[in-house]
C-alpha cells in the first residue's frame, strides 16, 4: 500500500520543477540541495542546536501573558456532573485563560487520583466570556417577539416594568400565573438560591427541574424510594464488572471517564450497550449493539438466565428485597395486613416463614412499627403457591413476588428477546454469568434511558439485576445520579412555601404537547405496543393531576426565567413555543448570552457567568471535592452584567416600592395559608437570620458556614489557596463518604439493616398500583418501543462532547472542531438507499415538524436510526426549526401513577419528557 | 543531546479535545495562528488534519533522500477558522447562526466516522503534535538553517530570527505539523510570513509545568519525560516494555512522540456472535505503527489478564497512572 502511494505521489523531481517556476525562492532551493545530512547517530549538527534569544523570548512573553496579573478559581456551574476545579488568569480586567487545578489529593494508593478534572468546554469558557453573543445591557423588545428589534434600557427601567407586572398579578392573587424559575444553566446554591428565594417569597410557580428536562429516574425510585443513587466515579475503577447502559461516559462524563479505562487496565470487564458504536463502545471489552428502545428485553433476558441458572443470591433477596412478599393470586395484589385482619394497615406486608409455614408480618415497611430489615429467626420462602387463612378464617391463595417475577422472566429467554433486541443469545448467557459472578458489579445507567417510553422498566430492571445477584453495598450497585449534601440551605431557598410543580406535566400542559402526541401516534399501533390507546393515555395524564397527586398550577402570564433554555429543549419545538408565548403577558429572561429563549423574551437581563462571581459547587456526586468560584482580583465584569443575587435584590426592591405605592402590601395566599408581604419583600429577601446578604459574596460566605459540617469548616482563606475542598463523611447521603474508599450507596440498608424509603421498606420489585396491574407491569417485564412505524427511522439525540445542553454549543471554537453547523448521522447504507451523499443538505421530517441539516455518513450507526447530538440552538437551523422540532410530545404511563407510598409526587417521583420515541424520514434537499 | 518525549495512550484517549482546547488558548487563538492546531485529535481511519496529510510523499525516502512534497492549501485543507454572525442572530428575525462560508472541511471533520460496516465498524482517536523528531525532515529541508533542535531537550523550534517563510519545512514534514503564518510577513524584507509549530511548551517546561496538552489531558493518556531517564514513564513504555510506538516509522524522521496502540472490541459474525478478532484490522495498525504493533498489543493483553487474575503488572500500573504528577518527569 505504502509503496503504491510513494509511486503515485508527486516526486522530488516534480516538486523541483514546480519550485523552479516559482523564481523568487530559487536561490534558497539551491541551498537546500547543498545541505548535507550528517550520517552519525546524532542527526543534528551542533550549529543547529542553538535558538535565538528573541525567538525564545517571544513565546515566553506570550506564555506570561496567559498567566495573567491576578488569578481566581472556578468550576463551571451548569447542568454538568463534572464539577471541576479550574484556575483562572486575569490580564487587563479580562480572563485570558484557564487551567485545571490538578491538585486533588489521592484518596488511597490503590485508586488513581482525580487529576486533572475538566474538559474542552471548561478549557474554552474564557473565550465564551467575550464572544459577541454576550448580553451586556438590559434590553427591551420593540417589535414582535423574536423579531430582533431591541432597545437598551436601564436596570431601573427593566426592574420597574417587571415589578409592576408582578405586583399586579399578586394583587389579583394570581400566584399560579407567575413563574419564577431557574433552569439547568445554573445548578449551584449561590446563583440558583437567588431565584428560588424570590420565587418562594412571591409564591410563584417553579417546575421540578429534572422532570422539566427529562432527567428523572423514576425506575430507580420505584426500587429504592429515591433516585439520587450512585457511586463516586472511583467505583468505576474498583468494580471488576462495569455495565454501561444508556450513557456514553467517554463523551458525557469526560472528567471521570478515565476511571473506567484505568479499571479495564486493572482487569475489569467493561460492557457497553448502545445502538450506535459510540466512543465508549469503542473502548469497551464488549459492545452490545441493541435496537433502540428495546432495553427492557435485554434486561429480562439477563434476568431469565440468572433465574434459570440459579445465579441469584437468595440470602440477599430474602432480606433486602420485597421478592419474598406474598401476592394474592386472585387479583395480583400484595397481601396486606388489611387483608388479614379488619382495620389492619394497608402498608404492612407478609412473607411465608419457612420455619413455621405461616405468613409473617414483614418489618421495616412504611406501616411497620419496627424500622429494620432484620429477619430474626424467620426465613422467608421465595417460591411456591400457598393457601393461608386470615383472622376471620377466610382462605386466601397466595404466591410470592419472586414467583411472579420468575413466571414473567420465563417469557424472555435470550433466544426470544433477540427478536426484539437483535442481541445474539450467546452474549446474554456470557454476560449474565460474568455479571452474576463478579466480585463488584456496577451498572452505570444514563439519563438517556428514561427518554424512552419503557425506560422506567429498564432502569427498574437494572436495579433488579443488581439485587438478584447481591451487588450492593461494597459489592457494587446502580450508578445513576449520586448527589452530595453540602448542608441545609432551606433558609435561603424556601423562606415561604412556593408552588413546586411537576416538570413533565408542566411542560406538557404549558406547551400543549398533546397536539403533537395526537398527530404522531397511531391508536391501533399504540394499543398493540403499549396496551393503551391514545385516549386512555391522555386520560392518565389528566388523572395524574386530578387524582394521583402531581402538581400543576396554571399557564404563566408573567414568566421570569433564569438560565433556562426551555424554548430550545422542549419537544415539538415550534408548537410548544407558540402555545407558551400565547399565554405570556410579560416574559423576562436572565442570561449571559443570547440563547434561543432570550431571543423570544420581552425583557432580557444580563447576568454574570462562570469565573465572574462567588460560588461553592459540591453537589454532583461523582467527584468528592467541592469547588469554589472566586473571581480574580483584577477582573472587570463586561457591560452591566449583574449577579443573580443582585438582580433579585433589585427586583424585590422595586416590587416593594411598587406595592407600597399601589397599596398592595399584604396578600393572603390561601392555598398555603401564608401572607405574601410585598411591603417588606426587599427586607425579607436580604435577611437570612441575623445576616444581611447584600451580594453573592455575602451569600457565599453564609453558605460556607452552613456547609461547614461537610466541608471540614473550610473558609474563604482555605478555599483561596487551592480552589477546592475535600468533602467529609457527612456529605454522603445514601452511605457515609469514607475518606479513603470509593463511595457506594445504601450501606446503612445492606449492613445496618435500615429500611429503604419505599412502601415495602425493601428494594421494591413488585408494584400493585392499579395502573401497573392494568398494564401488566406489577413485576418486571419487557415492552416494545412505541415509535410509529409510519416513518422508517428511529430518531434520538444523545449528548455531545462540545456542550452541556446549549451552553457552549454555539461557541466558535467548538463548532470549528465539528462541522460548523448542525449535522445528522445516518448509516452509509441507508443514505445510499435515500440517495444521500456525505455532506449533502437534508431535510428530516415527520408530521410534527421538520429540520434542515447536513448529512454525516456514519458507519457506526444502525440502518434504522438517524441521530444528531442534542442541544443545538434553534437559530442554527433554517427557519429556526431546531433538533426537537420533529420530536412528538409523549409521557410514559408508568410515570403517571401516584399516591402509592414512595411513588407520590416529589423531587424523586415525577415524569420525563420522552425524546427518543419519535420516528422520522429523511430526504435530500 | 538529551531528548524529551511524549507517550500517548490511545486506549485512554477519550477524543475529548481538551488537549486541543488547551493548546488553542495557550498558543493558537491569536496572531495569525487561528487556523493552526499545533495539537489536534483526529479520528482514524480518516483524512486527518490537514486533509490527507499522510499522502504528501514527504519525509525521508528509503534511499535516504529527503522528499519535499507539496504545500497543503491554507486554510481550505486545514479548515477555515470560521467566524460567526452572533450579533446578527440577536438583531434579525430568523437569522441563522452560521460561518462566513458554507462548511466543507474542518480539522475534525471525520470525527467518530472511521471505516467498516455496522456492526463491525471501527475507529479510534489519534492525537497529533509535532514529533520533535530525532531526524527532523523540516530541519533538513530549511535552506536558512532556521530550524533548530535544542541541545538540552531535543525540542525542535523554528528560529523566527532566521525564518524567511520559504516553507520547505512544511513541504518536507511528513506529518504536516509545521504551519505557515502569513501574519508574520515582513513585506519590506520580502518575507511573505513565517512558519510556526508546536514548541513542546518550553516556556511551561522552564517553569516546571508539563506541556498544556499533556498536563490538561483529562483522559490521563499522556506521559512526558526524557528518553535517557530510566525512571521516567516514557523510557519504561518506549524502551522497557516496548508498547509505545512511533507513528508512521516509515517516514524515517525518528519521531519522539510515541503511541500505545489501540485495542478494540471483538467483531461479530453474520449471526451476531462475537468472534475472536479485533475490529481494527491489524494491517491498518501496522501501516500506522509498524510491524511491532502486534507484539505491543499482545503485551498489553497479557499484562491486562495478569491484573484480572489479581497478579501484579508494572506495565498496567504505569498506564493506569495512579498519580498524575508521576506521568511527567521533566
Amino acid at each position: 500500500m505504502l509503496e503504491r502511494l510513494l509511486l503515485k505521489r508527486r516526486t522530488f523531481i516534480k516538486y523541483a520543477a514546480v519550485i523552479l517556476g516559482g523564481g523568487a525562492v530559487f536561490a534558497y532551493f539551491r541551498k537546500a540541495l547543498d545541505f548535507l545530512w550528517p550520517a552519525e547517530e546524532v542527526y543534528v549538527a551542533k550549529e543547529l542546536r542553538e535558538v535565538s534569544k528573541e525567538t525564545l523570548e517571544l513565546y515566553r512573553s506570550e506564555f506570561a501573558f496567559t498567566r495573567g496579573d491576578s488569578t481566581g478559581y472556578s468550576p463551571h456551574c451548569v447542568n454538568c456532573k463534572g464539577n471541576c476545579a479550574w484556575q483562572t488568569f486575569e490580564k487587563d480586567g479580562r480572563i485570558v485563560r484557564e487551567e485545571q487545578v490538578s491538585d486533588y489529593p489521592q484518596i488511597s494508593p490503590e485508586i488513581p487520583d482525580a487529576n486533572p478534572r475538566g474538559c474542552n468546554k471548561g478549557a474554552l469558557h474564557s473565550q465564551a466570556l467575550y464572544e459577541k453573543d454576550r448580553i451586556l445591557y438590559p434590553m427591551k423588545r420593540l417589535g414582535a417577539r423574536g423579531e430582533g428589534k431591541w432597545k437598551r434600557i436601564s436596570w431601573d427601567e427593566a426592574a420597574e416594568e417587571i415589578a409592576g407586572k408582578i405586583v399586579e398579578l399578586e394583587g389579583k392573587k394570581e400566584f399560579d400565573r407567575l413563574m419564577v424559575y431557574a433552569g439547568t444553566g445554573i445548578l449551584s446554591p449561590v446563583r440558583r438560591g437567588a431565584s428560588l428565594r424570590l420565587g418562594s417569597l412571591l409564591g410563584a410557580v417553579r417546575f421540578n427541574v429534572a422532570g422539566a428536562v427529562g432527567d428523572m429516574f423514576p425506575g430507580a425510585t420505584i426500587a429504592y424510594g429515591i433516585s439520587t443513587v450512585g457511586c463516586s466515579s472511583e467505583a468505576w475503577y474498583e468494580a471488576d464488572y462495569l455495565l454501561i447502559w444508556g450513557i456514553n461516559p467517554t463523551v458525557s462524563r469526560i472528567p471521570d471517564a478515565h476511571y473506567i479505562w484505568e479499571g479495564k487496565y486493572s482487569g475489569a470487564r467493561v460492557v457497553s450497550i448502545s445502538p450506535d458504536y459510540n466512543p465508549t463502545a469503542r473502548q469497551s471489552s464488549q459492545w452490545i449493539p441493541i435496537n433502540p428502545g428495546t432495553d427492557s428485553f435485554f434486561a429480562m433476558s439477563m434476568i431469565n438466565v440468572i433465574i434459570k441458572e440459579k445465579l441469584y443470591d437468595t440470602e440477599f433477596i430474602r432480606e433486602q428485597t420485597d421478592l419474598p412478599f406474598l401476592v394474592k393470586t386472585n387479583d395480583g395484589k400484595l397481601l396486606r395486613k388489611s387483608d388479614m385482619a379488619k382495620g389492619g394497615s394497608d402498608q404492612i406486608f407478609y412473607f411465608l416463614d419457612e420455619k413455621t409455614g405461616r405468613p409473617a408480618e414483614v418489618q421495616g415497611s412504611m406501616g411497620s412499627a419496627e424500622s429494620t430489615l432484620r429477619l430474626g429467626n424467620s426465613r422467608p420462602v421465595l417460591e411456591g403457591r400457598f393457601k393461608i387463612k386470615n383472622s376471620e378464617g377466610k382462605e386466601i391463595e397466595v404466591t410470592t413476588a419472586f414467583e411472579q417475577l420468575k413466571k414473567e422472566a420465563e417469557k424472555f429467554a435470550p433466544e426470544t428477546a433477540q427478536r426484539y433486541t437483535g442481541i445474539h443469545p450467546s452474549i446474554i448467557y456470557n454476560e449474565a454469568r460474568k455479571f452474576a459472578n463478579a466480585k463488584k458489579a456496577v451498572i452505570l445507567l444514563g439519563y438517556r434511558m428514561h427518554k424512552y417510553f419503557w425506560g422506567v422498566l429498564s432502569c427498574w430492571e437494572a436495579a433488579l439485576l443488581l439485587a438478584l445477584t447481591g451487588h450492593a453495598g461494597r459489592r457494587g450497585g446502580l450508578d445513576i445520579d449520586n448527589e452530595w449534601g453540602l448542608g441545609d440551605f432551606g433558609a435561603v431557598s424556601s423562606p415561604k412555601p412556593a408552588r413546586f410543580g411537576s416538570g413533565s406535566l408542566g411542560e406538557w400542559k404549558d406547551g400543549e404537547m398533546w397536539r403533537s402526541f395526537l398527530s404522531h401516534y397511531d391508536d391501533m399501533e399504540l394499543k398493540k405496543k403499549a396496551g393503551i390507546d391514545k385516549k386512555s393515555l391522555l386520560g392518565l395524564i389528566d388523572s395524574a393531576v386530578k387524582k394521583e397527586g402531581f402538581a400543576y398550577f396554571n399557564k404563566p402570564k408573567v414568566m421570569l426565567l433564569f438560565h433556562d433554555n426551555k424554548f430550545e429543549r422542549n419537544n415539538a419545538q415550534k408548537q410548544t413555543e407558540k402555545a407558551l408565548l400565547n399565554s405570556l403577558e410579560l416574559y423576562a429572561n436572565v442570561n449571559y448570552r443570547w440563547d434561543s429563549s432570550a431571543l423570544l423574551a420581552d425583557i432580557v437581563l444580563p447576568s454574570i457567568t462562570n469565573y465572574e462571581g462567588w460560588e461553592l459547587r459540591g453537589d454532583p456526586g461523582y467527584s468528592r471535592f467541592a469547588n469554589a468560584m472566586i473571581p480574580p482580583k483584577g477582573l472587570k465584569i463586561p457591560g452591566e452584567a449583574k449577579s443573580e443575587w443582585e438582580i433579585c435584590m433589585l427586583l424585590s426592591k422595586k416590587i416593594q416600592e411598587t406595592a407600597i405605592k399601589k397599596g398592595i402590601i399584604k396578600v393572603e395566599d390561601k392555598e398555603f395559608n401564608v401572607i405574601r408581604d410585598l411591603d417588606t419583600i426587599y427586607h425579607d429577601f436580604i435577611t437570612i437570620g441575623d445576616n444581611k446578604i447584600m451580594g453573592e459574596k455575602d451569600l457565599f460566605e453564609w453558605l460556607l458556614s452552613a456547609s461547614s459540617g461537610s466541608t471540614g469548616g473550610a473558609d474563604l482563606t482555605a478555599l483561596s489557596k487551592r480552589g477546592f475542598v475535600k468533602l467529609d463523611s457527612s456529605a454522603g447521603q445514601t452511605s457515609p463518604l469514607y475518606p479513603d474508599k470509593p463511595f457506594y450507596p445504601f450501606e446503612p440498608q445492606v449492613y445496618l439493616k435500615q429500611p429503604y424509603p419505599t412502601l415495602s421498606g425493601r428494594q421494591q420489585f413488585y408494584v400493585d398500583h392499579e395502573l401497573y396491574l392494568k398494564l401488566g407491569c406489577a413485576t418486571a417485564t419487557a415492552r416494545e418501543p412505541v415509535r410509529p412505524g409510519k416513518y422508517p427511522f428511529a430518531y434520538y439525540n444523545p449528548h455531545t462532547r462540545y456542550g452541556i445542553h446549549t451552553t457552549w454549543r454555539t461557541g466558535k471554537y467548538h463548532l470549528r472542531l465539528q462541522r460548523g453547523a448542525p449535522y445528522v448521522c445516518i448509516s452509509p447504507r441507508a443514505a445510499k438507499r435515500k440517495g444521500i451523499k456525505e455532506g449533502d443538505r437534508v431535510r428530516v421530517f415527520n408530521d410534527v415538524g421538520e429540520m434542515y441539516l447536513m448529512a454525516k455518513l456514519h458507519p457506526g450507526t444502525p440502518e434504522n436510526v438517524i441521530w444528531t447530538e442534542h442541544a443545538w440552538e434553534n437559530f442554527q437551523f433554517k427557519d429556526r426549526k431546531g433538533f426537537n422540532n420533529v420530536v412528538a410530545g409523549i409521557l410514559a404511563p408508568l410515570e403517571l401513577a401516584g399516591k402509592y407510598g414512595h411513588m407520590s409526587f416529589n423531587p424523586f417521583w415525577d415524569g420525563n419528557q420522552l425524546m427518543s420515541e419519535s420516528s422520522v424520514d429523511i430526504e435530500k434537499v | 543531546m538529551r531528548q524529551i518525549a511524549m507517550v500517548i495512550d490511545l486506549n485512554k484517549c477519550l477524543g475529548c479535545q481538551t488537549c486541543t482546547a488547551a493548546c488553542k488558548t495557550q498558543w493558537t487563538n491569536r496572531n495569525g495562528r487561528e487556523y493552526m492546531y499545533w495539537n489536534n485529535v483526529e479520528t482514524m481511519p480518516g483524512k486527518g488534519y490537514p486533509k490527507n496529510w499522510m499522502d504528501y510523499n514527504a519525509g525521508w525516502g528509503k534511499d535516504g533522500q529527503l522528499k519535499i512534497g507539496e504545500l497543503p492549501q491554507i486554510p481550505e485543507e486545514y479548515g477555515i477558522p470560521w467566524e460567526y454572525n452572533y450579533e446578527k442572530v440577536a438583531e434579525e428575525k430568523d437569522a441563522i447562526l452560521k460561518p462566513e462560508k458554507e462548511p466543507e472541511w474542518g480539522p475534525n471533520w471525520d470525527e467518530d466516522v472511521g471505516e467498516g460496516e455496522y456492526p463491525n465498524s471501527y475507529y479510534f482517536y489519534l492525537p497529533r503534535l509535532c514529533n520533535h523528531c530525532s531526524k527532523p525532515a523540516c530541519l533538513a529541508a530549511c535552506p536558512m538553517k532556521a530550524i533548530r533542535k535544542r541541545e538540552e531537550d531535543g525540542i525542535v523550534l523554528v528560529d523566527l530570527q532566521k525564518c524567511r517563510g520559504i516553507r520547505n519545512c512544511i513541504r518536507a514534514c511528513p506529518y504536516k505539523k509545521v504551519y505557515f503564518n502569513p501574519k508574520r510577513a515582513r513585506q519590506e524584507e520580502g518575507i511573505p510570513g513565517q512558519t510556526e509549530k508546536c514548541i513542546f511548551c518550553y516556556p511551561r517546561i522552564e517553569k516546571g509545568l508539563p506541556p498544556a496538552c499533556a498536563k490538561q489531558c483529562v483522559g490521563r493518556a499522556r506521559h512526558v519525560g526524557f528518553l535517557d531517564d530510566k525512571g521516567s514513564h516514557v523510557y519504561k513504555l518506549v524502551k522497557g516494555w516496548k508498547v509505545a510506538l512511533p507513528l508512521r516509522p516509515d517516514f524515517g524522521t525518528k519521531p519522539n512522540v510515541f503511541y500505545v496502540p489501540p485495542l478494540s472490541p471483538s467483531k461479530f459474525n453474520e449471526k451476531g456472535e462475537p468472534i475472536n478478532e479485533q475490529r481494527i484490522p491489524i494491517d491498518y495498525l501496522k501501516k500506522l505503527f509498524g510491524q511491532e504493533v502486534e507484539n505491543a498489543q499482545k503485551m498489553l493483553q497479557t499484562e491486562m489478564e495478569k491484573k484480572a487474575k489479581g497478579e501484579k503488572s508494572e506495565l498496567m500500573d504505569i498506564l493506569i497512572a495512579y498519580r498524575q504528577k508521576e506521568m511527567f518527569k521533566l
